[in-house]
């Protein structure tokens, strides 16, 4: 955050701070909400349904400053979506901060049934794997076993995995580490995996062992 | 991240229209609200109702970008320029179906035409950064 920057000049006025933290409520979270209404495949009736509300009301809800946004309107949209909400104060660097990086179309949040179902997916296909005893082809291996995987978060992040499995019908059990680096754009996600320690994997193609879901 | 350039019309005086705009609302919410929808529409890749609305008529080719504030929808009369560039021609705000200035329509038309004459001309939007 530059001092001297536009927006911190205009902050230093109360008046303007003032608005500035309501903005984010009622002009930036309708904006979220449709996104995240869309990213579901939900008609606004589907929503309303879901929260509890009236059709026309999710419409006003999803037009920036239409309507005062309280707390237990938030809390039902947020159980209608399975997601948490959190409420607390903080300082307005941190505000504008993430304020100011915050794309309400590019911020997915997985519903908790989602969350969880991914994980289990996720740990069924490894555990799968590592019961095997064949020669094993390792980007197919990896590219199957990821696929179904979504992290709860996005932007880019960058998560150590360590698969076990038998390289060969002959083979011991070798251990490989994944970095993986996930990235969204254009409402796409795109998981990269990059084996650590290649030379041990010599069936490793990096090419095969990207994806787009 | 910034996907669309926001453009604003600017007269053969050199006045910039949505800067003068802004300069005249009141320093609250008026100004801030302005101020964060437009950096929250440059971010998103596909504008579409309700906070964009295509006007018709002798207006065709012309849209509003729409938001309220305490209760006042505000406008800005616009068109799409290129892919991903929007020029903002007037302001206003459009209480009980009235547009303040009233003639903020035929402003933003005629405004258009000037664009078009090359007898005005348009130049970037300066959204506000925090870097």
């Amino acid at each position: 955050m530059n001092i001297n920057s536009s927006l911190i000049n205009e902050l230093k006025q109360k008046e303007y701070r003032d608005a500035y933290a309501a903005a984010q409520i009622r002009i930036v979270l309708p904006f979220h909400i449709r996104a995240l209404r869309m990213q579901r495949g939900w008609s606004q009736m589907e929503l309303a349904r879901r929260a509890g509300m009236a059709q026309p009301r999710i419409a006003e809800i999803e037009k920036p400053g239409a309507r005062r946004l309280n707390i237990e309107t938030l809390l039902r949209i947020a159980i209608a979506f399975d997601v948490g909400l959190q409420v607390r104060f903080m300082p307005f660097s941190e505000l504008v901060e993430w304020a100011e990086s915050f794309s309400p179309d590019a911020s997915s949040i997985t519903s908790f049934d989602n969350e969880i179902a991914a994980l289990a997916r996720n740990t069924a296909e490894v555990q799968g794997i590592l019961l095997t005893n064949r020669p094993i082809d390792v980007p197919a291996l990896l590219f199957k076993s990821q696929l179904p995987y979504q992290l709860p978060t996005y932007g880019t992040t960058t998560t150590n995995v360590a698969l076990n499995m038998p390289r060969t019908q002959t083979e011991p059990i070798s251990t490989i580490s994944v970095s993986s680096s996930i990235t969204t754009s254009a409402g796409k996600e795109t998981i990269v995996w990059t084996p650590i320690g290649q030379g041990s994997i010599p069936m490793m193609n990096r090419n095969s062992l990207e994806t787009i879901h | 991240m910034a996907i669309w350039k926001p453009l604003q019309y600017v007269s053969s005086s050199d006045r910039h229209s949505i800067d003068d705009w802004r300069k005249g609302l009141p320093l609250g919410p008026p100004r801030v609200y302005l101020d964060r929808f437009l950096s929250t529409m440059v971010q998103r890749e596909r504008w579409e109702w309700p906070e964009l609305r295509l006007l018709r008529g002798h207006l065709a080719g012309l849209s509003e970008l729409r938001w309220t504030c305490d209760s006042v929808p505000y406008r800005i009369i616009g068109y799409k320029t290129r892919e991903y560039e929007y020029l903002m021609l007037i302001g206003c705000t459009h209480n009980k179906k009235k547009y303040t200035p009233s003639d903020a329509l035929d402003t933003a038309h005629r405004r258009r035409e000037a664009i078009r004459k090359g007898e005005a001309s348009s130049d970037e939007y300066q959204l506000l950064s925090y870097k």
